[in-house]
Parts: structure tokens; sequence; C-alpha cells
């Protein structure tokens, strides 16, 4: 069933919706979440929690992308699952991930004045060519892999290990540009 | 603010930006199938001995059926039929395999006679950094390609160079070892230019621990390292520059001291020495070059 399909289910109350909603997107989910919870358990659990805000948000929510719609809720019930104690001894990927995006930190210390970093993200991001800016996004948004985003762009591991390694040079210059301060 | 913290604020990157990437097909890439040396050679090989053998078997008969007697070899007469079937087939196959090396390119084979400005345009000029399919960039102002394996201390990026069943990922003793087109069977006639980065520094985590690698180490500074290579007399050190910096790499604010970097023309074994004596030495190393050949390894030490 397609997306519209899908949404028009959730729309009608249908019960259906969550059976294709995970039949054509509880693979990703699952996956996503893993990777940044390392346990399949609490995935399984971070995606019937996805399922069941979806419920709760559609209706009155019409995504236009439902797969990104979804991805966004997955990826908030796992950013607010993750014990970061416990992620680090199951060699979660999202240790690796926020180890890497230490490097587009100014300093050592930050001064958090209330700048607004995920609109400084998204403008240096819609500055960056289409191609690097959806490996910077599939790599520190969905956290995939290297190898799965080398597969995706049909490109080497190393070739994506160098892109996002200058692209995160490129955001450090670029906070520090808009003022980010030590 | 730490890493954490921006991977958390990514979450509210603008929505556009997340349904951009949010459906991806997997791009097949795709393969040009092309036999190595080594196959081609088993190839030959495998040729060869089934038309001897295929001439042992047959030659006999014939000369028994009294075919050769028709053009001027008596049927009784002793002939032996290996040597017929092994000397001119041989020679043919032979011939064909060397027209089949022949083809291979050469393209990024420099003869430099040890000129260092020539080296470097040759370099330059023959796009010898095709690595796993792709050229990589001459950095122009900074007068060398971009392309490096790094280790610092235990934290290491490898760039994984996969060729010919080689696959490096395992950091600087192993990537050093092997370079994009190099088979074990042609390694030892291949010289390649290599970067050697050598610093004195200081680890600074990012939880701030401080770290000490050159004490560590028993190494005064990069010169020490420097010293210590040069007076191995193992390798030829081509030309040698130094600077100080700071840099921060994958959460590490690396403070270094003199640091410079070093180009020496080594052979595979010289490259695997190196590696070997070096490894702890917290170098990054950078194969600029895969096939300068016949190079003439006497430079004189410039630094």
């Amino acid at each position: 069933m397609n997306d519209s399909g899908i949404i028009r289910l959730f729309f009608e109350r249908d019960d259906d919706a969550i059976k294709y909603t995970s039949d054509s997107y509880g693979g990703k989910m699952q996956r996503m979440a893993e990777r940044m919870l390392g346990s399949e358990e609490d995935a399984k659990e971070c995606v019937n929690d996805t399922l069941m805000k979806a419920w709760n948000t559609i209706p009155p929510s019409r995504p236009d992308n439902l797969q990104a719609y979804l991805m966004t809720l997955c990826r908030n019930i796992a950013l607010n699952m993750i014990d970061w104690k416990k992620a680090k001894k199951r060699h979660a990927e999202v240790i690796e991930l926020t180890k890497e995006l230490e490097n587009c930190i100014p300093g050592k210390e930050y001064s958090d004045g209330g700048e607004d970093i995920s609109e400084l993200l998204s403008a240096f991001l819609k500055g960056l060519p289409k191609k690097n800016r959806m490996i910077f996004v599939r790599r520190y948004w969905y956290s995939d892999s290297i190898e799965d985003i080398a597969k995706m762009f049909g490109c080497s591991q190393s070739s994506v290990k160098v892109t996002l390694h200058r692209m995160r040079k490129e955001l450090k210059k670029y906070l520090e540009q808009e003022g980010i301060n030590i | 603010m730490t890493g954490k913290d921006l991977y958390k604020a990514m979450q509210n990157v603008d929505e556009s930006l997340i349904t951009e990437s949010a459906d991806i097909k997997v791009t097949k890439k795709k393969v040009k199938w092309q036999l190595t040396e080594r196959q081609r050679d088993n190839l030959a090989t495998a040729a060869i001995v089934l038309l001897v053998v295929g001439l042992v078997a047959i030659v006999p008969v014939i000369v028994k059926s009294g075919d050769l007697g028709a053009s001027g070899i008596n049927a009784t007469t002793s002939v032996d039929a290996t040597d017929v079937a092994v000397e001119n087939p041989t020679e043919d196959i032979t011939k064909t395999e060397e027209t089949e090396t022949e083809k291979v390119p050469t393209d990024n084979i420099i003869d430099t006679k040890g000129d260092r400005e020539l080296l470097a345009n040759a370099v330059v000029a023959s796009g010898s950094m095709v690595i796993d399919g792709r050229l990589y960039e001459y950095d122009k102002a900074k007068e060398r390609f971009v392309i490096s394996v790094y280790k610092y201390g235990g934290n290491s990026l490898t760039l994984d160079f996969s060729v010919g069943g080689f696959a490096i990922s395992s950091g600087v003793k192993d990537a050093i070892a092997y370079n994009a087109i190099v088979t074990e069977k042609n390694a030892d006639d291949m010289y390649y230019l290599v970067e050697i980065e050598a610093y004195d520094y200081n680890h600074t985590y990012a939880n701030n621990t401080q770290y000490n690698r050159v004490d560590r180490l028993g190494s005064k500074d990069a010169k020490d390292v420097y010293e210590r290579i040069k007076n191995s007399g193992k390798y030829s050190v081509v030309w040698c520059e130094s600077g100080n910096h700071s840099y921060t790499y994958d959460g590490y604010i690396l403070n270094f001291g003199p640091e410079g970097f070093m180009y020496g023309i080594l052979n595979y074994e010289q490259m695997k020495s190196l590696a070997k004596d070096f490894d702890d030495y917290g170098f990054a190393y950078s194969l600029l070059s895969k096939t300068v050949k016949n190079v003439n390894t006497n430079f004189s030490t410039l630094y």
C-alpha cells in the first residue's frame, strides 16, 4: 500500500494503518533505533511507541512524507530513551556519531547563549551540495553506518569517510563564523 | 556543548532536509571485471598445460596414422611427441601472454631519475592517486594530495583502499603495507612516494585528560623521529618541511609542537618496515603515489 493509502487508513481510524505502516517502515525504524540504542529489544519498544505516536497524531497531522514523519517520531523517542552509559557499553553507533560530531564544536567549552543550533545546522546543510548534504543527514540524522551510506550512494566507504570529515571541518568553521565562541 | 548536544540538535533541523534524504535508492556500482595479473598468469599456465596434454595425446595418433609421413617424416621414425608438443605451442602462448602484459596501462609509471621537481610534477601530472577507482584531489596550496591514512594514538581513521582482494581496515600498520593497485606479486617491483608526518604532541582528550605520547615513547620531538628514520639507513628521504599547529581531530585536540612532513621513496619492503619500526609514533602516513618506478633512491636529504 502506498503512503497516501496508509494515511487514509489513519484518518479512517482503521487499525490496518498500523499494520501497513509497520510493513512499510518498521524495518527502517527498527534499524535506526537499534543503531541509536544498541539494543534490539529497546529498538522494538521504540518502534512500537512510534507507531502509537503516529496513531495518536495522524490525524490531525497529514504528513507530506510519511517516512520522514515516522523517522522523526522514532528518532525523537529513541533520543529520549537513550541511556548514554548503557549505549557506550553496548557499543551503540550513536556513541561513535557523537564522537564524530565533537569535531564540529569550536572549542572545549561552548557558551550556550541561546543560539539555535538547529537553525544554524539547517542553514549550513542547505548550503552544501545535495549529495554531501544527504550523506551528512543520513549519517547524523538517520544514524546510518558508513557501509550503508556507501551502498546508497554507490561509492566507497573511504569516500564517505572523507566527505564526512570535510563537512565536519566545514561545519566547525561555519559555527565559528556564526559567533559560536569558546 | 558536546557532540551529544549537536547530535540531539540535528533532531530539529529543517524537515525538508529529512524528507529529501528519506528514501534513497541503493545505487549499484557497475564493476568492470578484469583479470588480475596473477589470474592471467594462472590462466596462461592452465592453457599451456591443457595444450601440452592435448598434443601429447594427439600427436602419437597422428604419427601412427601416417599423416606426418606424408610431410617427409617416416611413420616408423621415432618421434618425440612431447618435444613437438611442448616447444612450439609454448612459444606461441608465451608470446600471447607478453602481448597481454604490454596492454596493462603503464601511464602511472614514472621514471623521475631522482629529480625532485620532476618527481613532484610527475606525481601531480600522472593522476597517480587513483585509488579505489577515484582520483584524489591535489591540494595546490599545500602541494600535496588530500588523502591520508591517519592513526592518532588509539583512535584511528583508516581509509579503505580495497582493490584486488586487499581491504585495508585495521590501521596504519596494514595500510602502509599495501597500495591500492599492489598485489603481492608485483609489490616488490614498485616504489611509493610516501609522506610521513611526525610530531611531538600532547593529546588533550575531549574529557581534558592529558596524554603525552612523546614522553611515553621517549622521543623528544619530531626531529628526533626524523633522525631515527634518516639514520636507520633504510629509507630515502626526499625532503622535509616543518611547522607548528594545533588541530582538532575526531574528538581529540592535538596540540602539535614542531611538526614536519617528510617525503620518501620507499619500496614495498621498506614500507612494511617503516610501519613495523615506527608504528608507535603516532605518525600519519600518506601514500602519495602508487607507481613511482625506477626512481633513483639516492636522494639527498634536504632536512
